[in-house]
């Protein structure tokens, strides 16, 4: 059964059997691999599920248009988050405001009201403070990458991560109400 | 006293600082409680955020990406934007093929002309030209690297099956309406369909070969198909199929007018 097989085949090689040659057990394996990560960080950043969909949609098209361009040279999932951000980041533009997280609690399974509101609580956080933060935290603490894939995904130098990702807890730390994050103490170390 | 500054702070959350800068935030901390509070809330930050759940799309929203990808293949049948010609997996790709041939207009496809090796003259007067051509089309590199002997049997049923397996030529055929001269066709009057060319000259070859691609061409004034295979003399099935025949064929009986070319 060919989705067998190619359940063992490399991203790039995925990409190219569908790309080149309309392979849909190809195409499916591949969004098994990689839809959840995609449309997860597009959530995260965006803010809803619509436009999540949206911007799930928009990478893989690209990435098919794109096959050619990838050389190799970063991991396949790099490249991806490459990708993710860009489109995310140019529908915030177009949107031209902050994202509106849905109203309604996400229907979790296996959650407690209190950690539902909790998530809620956070998730609306996340969405005030600013993109650049809002990226390499999303990349730090819920996709997991290290430092230097974060700086890979995003196309910054290491140093920008490092102050991102403290910028940008501090920044929600405040959000969330902690006392000790107050924003002058940020931009006391500024002068 | 000196504060620790706040990416010190994150940076030793992610353990991102060397040992002796540890000890001494470590020692610094125990002693300060802005900065032990301030360590307390990035931590709490970094939490909070790892605790969110992962949000994967729901089953109506996986489907609409499938729908969104597929849809926008079948609006541009060649994703990475090259027009390639080769018979491709697909058998839209290799329908395409048989339009080209038999001149059948309109079918839908992008490209309404017969597609061509880029910048190869229909008529050949040497061996040589057709190697040349041939290996100068990048299109014809990229096919040799893609595939494996793996490969070669499932490509083999698609020809087999996507292909008019008519013996005698359809109609269609010899109104080829390509300007060439018919030399020896006045006598006979009907050619053979490329389905009939490709599977005779695969089965008159030891390997099984992949067809990568054909078209109609004359060679020193007979009107023939050229066809172009990848095979490997590897019996491994990962083996990549690495090796080229160049067949040119006469229409009529599919004899090789050339000598078969391997590189």
């Amino acid at each position: 059964m060919r989705i067998e097989r190619h359940e063992q085949a490399r991203d790039e090689a995925l990409v190219r059997a569908f790309a080149a040659d309309g392979d849909t057990d190809a195409l499916e394996v591949l969004l098994r691999r990689h839809e959840g990560r995609v449309y997860g960080l597009a959530y995260r950043l965006l803010g809803n599920r619509p436009d999540a969909l949206d911007a799930t949609q928009e990478v893989f098209i690209l990435l098919f248009r794109k096959a050619r361009s990838f050389r190799g040279d970063a991991a396949f999932t790099t490249w991806l988050y490459r990708l993710t951000t860009n489109v995310c980041h140019d529908a915030l533009r177009r949107r031209a405001r902050a994202p509106q997280p849905s109203a309604r609690l996400e229907a979790e399974a296996g959650v407690t009201f209190d950690e539902a509101a909790e998530h809620l609580e956070v998730t609306d956080a996340l969405a005030r403070i600013p993109i650049d933060q809002r990226t390499v935290l999303v990349l730090r603490e819920l996709q997991g990458l290290s430092y230097e894939e974060i700086a890979e995904a995003v196309g910054i130098p290491i140093g920008t991560v490092k102050s991102r990702i403290a910028r940008g807890r501090f920044a929600l730390a405040g959000e969330l109400g902690e006392p000790a994050a107050r924003p002058e103490r940020l931009s006391r170390e500024d002068q | 006293m000196n504060h620790e500054d706040i990416e010190k702070l994150s940076a030793f959350l992610d353990h991102q600082v060397s040992d002796e800068e540890r000890r001494r935030i470590e020692g610094h901390l125990e002693s300060c409680p802005e900065c032990a509070a301030i360590r307390s809330a990035l931590a709490r930050a970094a939490g909070a955020l790892a605790s969110l759940p992962q949000v994967n799309p729901d089953p109506d929203e996986a489907r609409a990406i499938r729908t969104a990808i597929l849809e926008r293949r079948r609006r541009r049948p060649v994703f990475a934007g090259a027009r390639l010609w080769a018979l491709s997996g697909s058998i839209a790709g290799l329908l395409l093929i048989t339009v080209a041939v038999a001149v059948v207009r309109d079918r839908g496809v992008e490209r309404a002309s017969a597609p061509a090796l880029v910048g190869a003259p229909a008529d050949f007067a040497t061996e040589e030209e057709v190697r040349s051509t041939v290996l100068g089309d990048p299109r014809i590199q990229d096919g040799l690297r893609r595939y494996r002997l793996s490969d070669v049997g499932e490509r083999q049923a698609q020809v087999a099956q996507a292909l008019a397996p008519e013996d005698e030529a359809p109609a269609a055929e010899s109104a080829e309406g390509d300007g060439q001269p018919q030399a020896q066709d006045q006598t006979r009057g009907t050619q053979r369909s490329l389905a009939f060319c490709l599977r005779s000259v695969m089965r008159s070859i030891t390997y099984p070969v992949m067809p990568l691609a054909a078209r109609p061409a004359t060679f020193k004034g007979q009107v023939a198909w050229l066809l172009v295979f990848a095979y490997t003399t590897s019996t491994d099935e990962d083996a990549p199929l690495d090796r080229l025949q160049i067949w040119v064929v006469d229409r009529l009986e599919c004899f090789p007018l050339n000598i078969q070319s391997r590189s």
